[in-house]
């Protein structure tokens, strides 16, 4: 008999504005982790496991209001907007999108019932944030070369030594996922100590 | 016209069945009527109804009839209902969508896509009924409690529509706000709209209001017409949980201070900008006396929260001297001695449980375990809280939480204590209840600052009285019979037409 | 008719006299160029043109000391590394000063990006989505977050501040100092989320109707200038490219 606003299967206000809210939240988590644990040496490379796994809490509170298809889509596309617009690279949105995909039709298989599900989602979304890395690896080491002429042979063979490191990239997806799945288990696990608890769920 | 036939509504993840029950209620169009009730009585309950957040909203079992201006409530889409009711909520500072005034108070119309012109006229008239007009073009974020209310008021008159829900719009506004609220509601009412007000500060609305309709476990117990009601005395209003009037009634002339210590404090200065222009706080002297319980007073803005601040050390960029007991306090000192107990409870919450959230102050304590528990079980009987004490901080009810952290504050057995409203949502005894404590605190000779604009609490355990006005002190002196009759003027509401 | 910016018609100086979708373009304009592609040839001249043209803003805007700002940061960006490069290993200089020197790359977008915020307001935003036709789904999530980001410091200030006084939390035990700075923190946002949420589909939020915007916003000669600027821009870049190729 009424007419209950979540129900139906299409993306309401309610929905839209807690898109809005988290989205804002785990902008200015990752603007802050990055321009503090960034700045260090190899920091930046540690941001990869760092920012999703500090991210868990927060993104395992969206998750659980997640019921329908497209939030966490819309989620991607904005956080990937962003990062074009302040200069990032559009690497992010590409790669946001199609782990964005993939994160939700895993949540759509568990019919957004189950938490395990909502851990592994999150992981999968996390390895977008390895797509920032492709680009600046890349320019990095492009820019290294064109340096290192300048330096002269040995310091050209020394440098010969960069093309063997193809494992670094694939080493950050899976810091990021790890860091995913790590985050997804502390979010539960806070989740369900406050949140769960107190009947804000 | 809003018509309720044998409605029932249970809350979906409801304790102890909370929802309103077998409410049969009829407002003719045009009525302006007073929901009261303790806390958690469902006069909430009964304005989400109207205006469709239940069940819209807030899930739950909605069964019976409920017609708004000829509209079925439960079928008809919340947008299809904003034309006709607009809601005023307690909290200024989660209302506003956009961040400018001028934005947020043509928001509704933009929405329902009316024609550009008649936005335009309908922001002038919402503009001028309202007397808003010096508050046009500045941003949201910076303007005062009381502000963001009038500018909520603003946006949801612009949509004219002939209801108009408010839920404890009162909450944490000064007697000056509170008055241009009473004008405004008045507006409304000679524009022959029906305005439905749930509140438990009544006084405000004592000549305004044409009917009262007072509620218990959600059902409707009384409902008269405010004659009947004005005739209840203060102690039947008591025993109703209600608060009875603003007047401040004066206590006993005043003890005898000072021989356990004073808080003095020199010079202090307090600006949000680096330049030291438009200072919030400037005082030049103070001597305060332990064991004393000061009521902090002034309007809105006046720098009351900002002077709570810069005592217990949150403001880095204070300047002045702080002494107690002759000896100078810096700001990591001040921080370890006190404690504030804030206006909004939630950031104060830290655990799961109200046991463990009153044994986290005593952390740092060195006492034996038994004794920390003990002190913890006296202090939880004092406030009432001992059934609770096992549940989830946050799952409990606004005025229950303000208890809370009232508990958290004295279990830290601190020295300065400062409380921000600390009874600004709750009703006739729990407020007793904190008066009492505060009273059992004066014992162990803390220092306490109320920070608070309820003439009752004031009546019940304050000593000191503070006046603060643009962040220069006034008046400071224990409560005689001159400071008396400042204080109840201070809290008499001028009407203002 | 009362003073009010709902009445206004055109840019003004204080929104860099552009629309809000011109400096949408120039935003994606000058990140995109200056981050593709390698800065040799032609594409390193236009690359560093369009790094000047925040400066120019920000002169127009008389944010001198932001304009200094910025030309320190590039300046460290692009001395620095070369320093380092010699004196670190492998991995770190992989790994950190390649990607110090690739921040010359981000530091002009960035900027664009600051402009963006600090002269557009959320409501001309939404004024330029709705025109570009951008769904709901889109707009009422964007300007939620902008409207969020200073309740977020809010809300943060004071759980810290709360968690000062009780002195819990302290960098000691980090994962108590997560918990306690999290939980609270969410509690709240999502707390006031709740409640704007109720406030705003009480005034119909949800309304399928097309929304009505007050904000006017519309080209002038201004904003022309500057689209055929980007266009010009979009030539070399395209020519360039080519010509890193090796196929002009």
């Amino acid at each position: 008999m009424q007419d209950n606003i979540n129900s139906s299967k299409k993306l309401n206000g309610k929905d839209l504005i807690n898109t809005g809210i988290f989205t804002a939240i785990y902008l200015t988590l990752t603007m802050a982790v990055a321009c503090t644990i960034g700045m260090l040496p190899l920091g930046y490379v540690l941001l990869s496991f760092i920012v999703p796994f500090i991210g868990g809490i927060p993104m395992m509170l969206f998750f659980s209001k997640i019921k329908k298809f497209g939030m966490l889509m819309i989620f991607q596309i904005v956080f990937g907007v962003v990062m074009i617009l302040t200069g990032m690279g559009y690497d992010l949105l590409i790669w946001g999108i199609i782990t964005g995909l993939i994160a939700e039709l895993i949540l759509k298989a568990s019919r957004y019932q189950k938490s395990s599900a909502c851990i592994l989602a999150y992981a999968v979304s996390c390895i977008s944030v390895a797509g920032n890395y492709v680009h600046w690896l890349s320019a990095s080491e492009e820019w290294i070369t064109s340096k290192a002429a300048s330096y002269g042979e040995l310091f050209m063979n020394s440098i010969k030594g960069y093309f063997d490191m193809w494992w670094v990239f694939p080493l950050l997806v899976v810091f990021c996922f790890i860091g995913g799945l790590l985050g997804g288990l502390l979010g539960k696990a806070v989740l369900k100590k406050h949140f769960i608890k107190s009947g804000l769920i | 016209m809003i018509e309720f036939k044998d409605v029932n509504f249970t809350y979906q993840n409801a304790k102890n069945d909370a929802g309103i029950h077998d409410i049969n209620l009829t407002i003719p169009q045009g009525q302006v009527v007073l929901l009261c009730g303790v806390s958690g009585c469902g006069k909430t309950t009964l304005t989400r109804v109207i205006n469709g957040l239940v069940p819209h909203f807030y899930e739950g079992m909605l069964s019976g009839e409920i017609t708004v201006c000829g509209k079925k409530v439960p079928n008809c889409e919340l947008h299809e209902l904003a034309p006709f009711v607009g809601s005023v909520f307690q909290n200024p500072k989660s209302q506003f969508y956009t961040v400018q005034t001028d934005t947020e108070i043509v928001f509704a119309c933009e929405n329902v896509g009316m024609e550009r012109s008649l936005i335009y006229k309908n922001f002038e008239y919402a503009v001028k009924d309202l007397s808003v007009s010096h508050l046009l073009g500045k941003s949201l974020f910076s303007l005062s409690g009381g502000e963001k209310q009038k500018i909520a008021c603003a946006s949801v008159a612009a949509l004219q529509p002939p209801i108009i829900v408010m839920d404890e719009p009162s909450s944490n506004l000064d007697t000056r706000t509170i008055s241009e609220l009473r004008s405004i509601i008045q507006i409304w009412k000679s524009k022959g709209k029906t305005v439905v007000i749930a509140e438990h500060r009544l006084y405000w609305l004592m000549d305004l209001v044409d009917r009262v309709v007072y509620m218990k476990s959600g059902r409707i117990q009384l409902d008269t017409s405010i004659e009947n009601f004005r005739k209840l005395s203060s102690d039947e209003l008591h025993h109703l949980g209600l608060r009875a009037s603003s007047a401040f009634e004066a206590a006993e002339s005043a003890k005898n201070f000072g021989y356990n210590g004073w808080l003095e404090l020199e010079n202090l200065r307090f600006s949000y900008n680096d330049s030291g222009k438009n200072e919030a706080l400037n005082i030049e002297h103070l001597k305060l006396p332990k064991g004393a319980v000061i009521g902090v007073l002034g309007h809105n803005g006046a720098g009351k929260t900002t002077l709570g601040r810069c005592l217990c050390g949150l403001e880095k960029k204070m300047k002045g001297v702080v002494r107690l007991d002759g000896q100078l306090l810096d700001r990591k000192q001040r921080i370890k001695l006190s404690y504030v107990v804030m206006q909004d409870v939630n950031h104060q919450l830290f655990t799961e449980s109200v046991w463990d959230e009153v044994l986290l102050s005593m952390e740092k304590s060195d006492a034996a375990q038994e004794q920390k528990e003990g002190h913890a079980m006296e202090i939880l009987n004092w406030l009432g809280l001992i059934e609770y004490k096992e549940m989830h901080p946050m799952s409990l009810s606004g005025g229950q939480k303000q208890r809370v952290a009232i508990a958290s504050a004295l279990a830290s057995d601190k020295e300065l204590l400062v409380y921000d409203e600390p009874t600004s949502g709750l009703d006739y005894h729990h407020m007793l209840d904190v008066a009492y404590t505060v009273r059992e605190m004066k014992m162990l000779n803390k220092l306490q600052f109320i920070i608070t604009h309820d003439s009752e609490l004031v009546t019940h355990c304050c000593d000191y009285i503070m006046f603060i006005d643009d962040g220069i002190v006034r008046i400071c002196d224990p409560l005689g019979s001159e400071l008396n009759k400042k204080v109840q003027t201070f809290f008499e509401l001028h009407s203002n037409k | 008719m009362m003073f009010s910016e709902i009445y206004q018609k055109t840019a003004t100086s204080k929104q860099l006299y552009l629309d809000p979708r011109t400096k949408i373009l120039l935003c994606i304009t000058v990140s995109t160029i200056i981050i593709s592609g390698s800065g040799t040839g032609l594409m390193q001249y236009l690359q560093y043109v369009l790094s000047l043209l925040p400066l120019v803003f920000l002169i127009i805007l008389k944010k001198y000391k932001m304009a200094i700002y910025y030309l320190f940061i590039y300046a460290i960006a692009t001395i620095v590394p070369g320093l380092l490069l010699p004196y670190l290993p492998p991995i770190l200089n992989l790994l950190f000063t390649g990607i110090i020197a690739f921040s010359t790359k981000l530091i002009p977008g960035m900027m664009m990006a600051y402009f963006l915020l600090t002269t557009t307001s959320v409501s001309e935003f939404v004024a330029a989505m709705d025109k570009m036709h951008i769904t709901k789904k889109f707009t009422v999530p964007i300007s939620v977050m902008f409207r969020f980001f200073p309740t977020i410091a809010e809300e943060y200030k004071n759980v810290r501040d709360a968690m000062i006084l009780r002195g819990v939390g302290t960098l000691r035990n980090p994962m108590k100092m997560l918990e306690y700075r999290m939980v609270p923190f969410l509690m709240s946002v999502v707390s006031i989320g709740n409640d704007l949420s109720a406030s705003a589909l009480t005034r119909a939020l949800d309304a399928p109707t097309p929304r009505t915007n007050v904000c006017h916003i519309g080209f002038t000669w201004r904003d022309i200038v500057m689209f055929i600027f980007s266009f010009i821009c979009a030539i070399f870049y395209v020519v360039a490219l080519l010509q890193q190729e090796g196929i002009l």
